[in-house]
């Protein structure tokens, strides 16, 4: 769907901004295949950035589906109904998943504020604050979504029919 | 609130049947039932489980290969790998009634080794196959059923992101899996092979073979037509040699299987900023929905679990007064159900954490299960009427072709399927032989 307001554009350009990190990590991917089994001196950190670069994807691409109007529904039934009941539906829908993710932004909000609070590691062989960074971009890929969801209900509520 | 764990049950599936009917995002309808569930019968502390199985789910490293099999699809659709592969074919179907049809069938395993994903596959053999079969007099029906069933062997035929997640969700090594699948897969793609050329011996005008002098090409011709398809072919190879022999993980193979696609497009002259781009922004959309429909699923099974629904279904199931078989049966005929209306990763999500612990108890191999579910997908893929294969080929076929004509010409198809998944069901060696040579349990 072409973008109609700046949430929509927001989405997008977040969605393609971050759809780079699945090349970045095949890059890394095969810099590690490369110094493990060329030269035997397999890195410590490329498991763990592939994972923190695909969660970052992953999460900002949640948002993104729904601005396309990308999510798996099942439309077989709905397909049958008048505009008026599909408008209906839609709103509603919209209101239920703002629930959810409503629910979702404030217990990865909280998870994300302790562990940024105490720069929380990931204890493994490259110490680093990891999970810092995967906690923060559930929480912000969770509000983008709201943010994004939002801006559909608004649509839907503006829409002349 | 106290109330039975059966009502509780019954309360929940009715909840997302009518949300779902109401064609509200899967993502969202798993999600919101889960929150509020856990409102109603436990409390709001407990929510935490929305966030802490999503962290937990994202933050491992087999994950990261799914994204990396999709981009390694999204870049082959982009190139014009499959057009050449289906000529190179093409040319060696020889006088044969059905030749092509075989041909196509061909084309469809060497892509689905390349490919994770189903609809890319089909869209492929959709433009590239379907035309070629037409303008030879093939029957429709016949010829849009082998692009079908032959493009689905996408999940079956490894790599396959319907394994990669069954193993994420049953906590089953994705090696195995990709073991196993090999054999049912290549049998499934043999039992299509035998009925399209069964079908052209017995009426020979339905699979009409080109005329003589288009096949009149040498040998030699023949053979540098094959040169163009060697590369891509090689990356598929290595990709599942690397995982076969241990050599390297599952998301290393897809790491390097995305960079040898890119490299082989480079080679083909093909590669360009432009096709990365619109790869990635693909690949970052199918990531986005597939994964938020299995944070809204897990925090679903994840509330079901605390309110002792798991528990109570997997008591039901073994203690179903038949034997272990008939329980295998009943739920491939759930699972069969489930396929008409809903998506692969729906019913994963949403029958898995019952399944494979009762599949355990009963004493069968999660494996072979999971060899069963994938097959059982692939029949998902094609059934009215969510049958999302169908879907794909009716976005490309010729407009006087219509969903119920592509659906009546899957039919067949379907049975074959069911045939052949009754087949694994019955003789677990099927899936299981290759894995225990190769593992030697």
């Amino acid at each position: 769907m072409n973008p109609t307001n700046a949430i929509d554009r927001l989405s997008i350009r977040i969605g393609n901004a971050f759809s780079y990190v699945f090349l970045i990590a095949v890059a890394l991917t095969c810099f590690e295949v490369i110094m493990d089994y060329a030269f035997r001196s397999p890195t410590i950190w490329v498991h763990d950035s592939t994972i923190m670069l695909s969660s970052i994807g992953f999460l900002f691409g949640g948002a993104y589906a729904l601005q396309q109007n990308a999510h798996i529904r099942i439309t077989s039934l709905y397909e049958r109904f008048s505009p008026g009941a599909q408008r209906i539906c839609d709103i509603v829908g919209l209101l239920l998943a703002l629930f959810y993710l409503a629910v979702l932004a404030w217990k990865t909000g909280v998870q994300a504020f302790e562990s940024v609070s105490i720069m929380e590691r990931s204890g493994r062989a490259w110490n680093v604050p990891m999970p810092v960074v995967i906690r923060s971009a559930l929480f912000l890929g969770t509000v983008l979504l709201i943010a994004q969801a939002l801006a559909n209900l608004w649509a839907l509520l503006t829409r002349s029919r | 609130m106290d109330m039975s764990i059966e009502l509780i049950s019954i309360l929940m599936l009715a909840s997302m049947a009518g949300l779902m009917i109401i064609g509200m995002p899967l993502a969202f309808v798993t999600g919101f039932v889960a929150v509020a569930f856990c409102l109603i019968f436990r409390d709001a502390n407990s929510l935490v489980i929305a966030a802490s199985r999503t962290y937990g789910f994202v933050n491992t490293y087999v994950l990261v290969a799914v994204p990396m099999f999709i981009l390694m699809a999204s870049i082959l659709e982009r190139s014009g790998v499959a057009r050449d592969l289906y000529d190179a074919l093409k040319v060696w179907a020889g006088p044969m009634p059905g030749g092509v049809g075989v041909m196509t069938l061909l084309a469809a395993v060497l892509m689905a080794a390349m490919t994770g994903i189903i609809g890319g596959e089909i869209i492929l053999l959709g433009l590239v196959a379907l035309p070629q079969m037409l303008r030879l007099g093939y029957d429709r029906k016949l010829a849009m059923g082998i692009v079908c069933g032959g493009g689905s062997l996408g999940t079956m035929i490894p790599p396959s992101i319907v394994l990669i997640f069954y193993g994420l969700t049953a906590n089953v090594s994705i090696g195995d899996l990709f073991v196993a699948t090999l054999i049912p897969g290549l049998m499934l793609a043999g039992i299509y092979t035998v009925y399209v050329i069964v079908r052209c011996a017995l009426n020979p005008a339905m699979g009409p073979p080109a005329p003589i002098e288009e096949r009149a090409i040498p040998i030699a011709e023949k053979l540098r037509m094959l040169k163009g398809v060697l590369l891509p072919i090689m990356v598929g190879v290595m990709v599942l040699g690397s995982i076969y022999t241990g050599a390297a993980s599952v998301s290393e193979a897809a790491g390097v299987g995305v960079a040898g696609v890119i490299l082989s497009a480079w080679l083909r002259g093909e590669l360009s900023w432009r096709m990365l781009r619109e790869a990635s922004y693909q690949t970052m959309l199918t990531c986005g929905l597939l994964l938020w429909l299995t944070f809204g699923a897990n925090t679903l099974i994840g509330v079901y679990n605390l309110l002792g629904g798991i528990a109570y279904l997997k008591a039901t199931f073994t203690g179903l007064p038949f034997d272990p078989i008939v329980v295998v049966l009943i739920m491939m005929a759930v699972l069969l159900i489930m396929g008409f209306f809903m998506d692969w990763i729906g019913i994963m999500l949403l029958t898995m954490p019952v399944f494979v612990p009762t599949i355990t108890a009963l004493g069968y191999d999660p494996v072979w299960f999971g060899i069963l579910f994938c097959m059982n997908m692939q029949i998902s893929y094609l059934t009215p009427p969510f049958g999302p294969a169908c879907f794909y080929l009716k976005g490309v076929a010729p407009p006087e072709i219509s969903l119920d004509d592509i659906f009546r010409a899957v039919t067949p198809f379907i049975a074959l399927q069911i045939v052949g998944l009754m087949l694994v069901l019955f003789f677990p060696q099927i899936a299981l032989w290759l894995p225990s040579v190769f593992y030697g349990y």
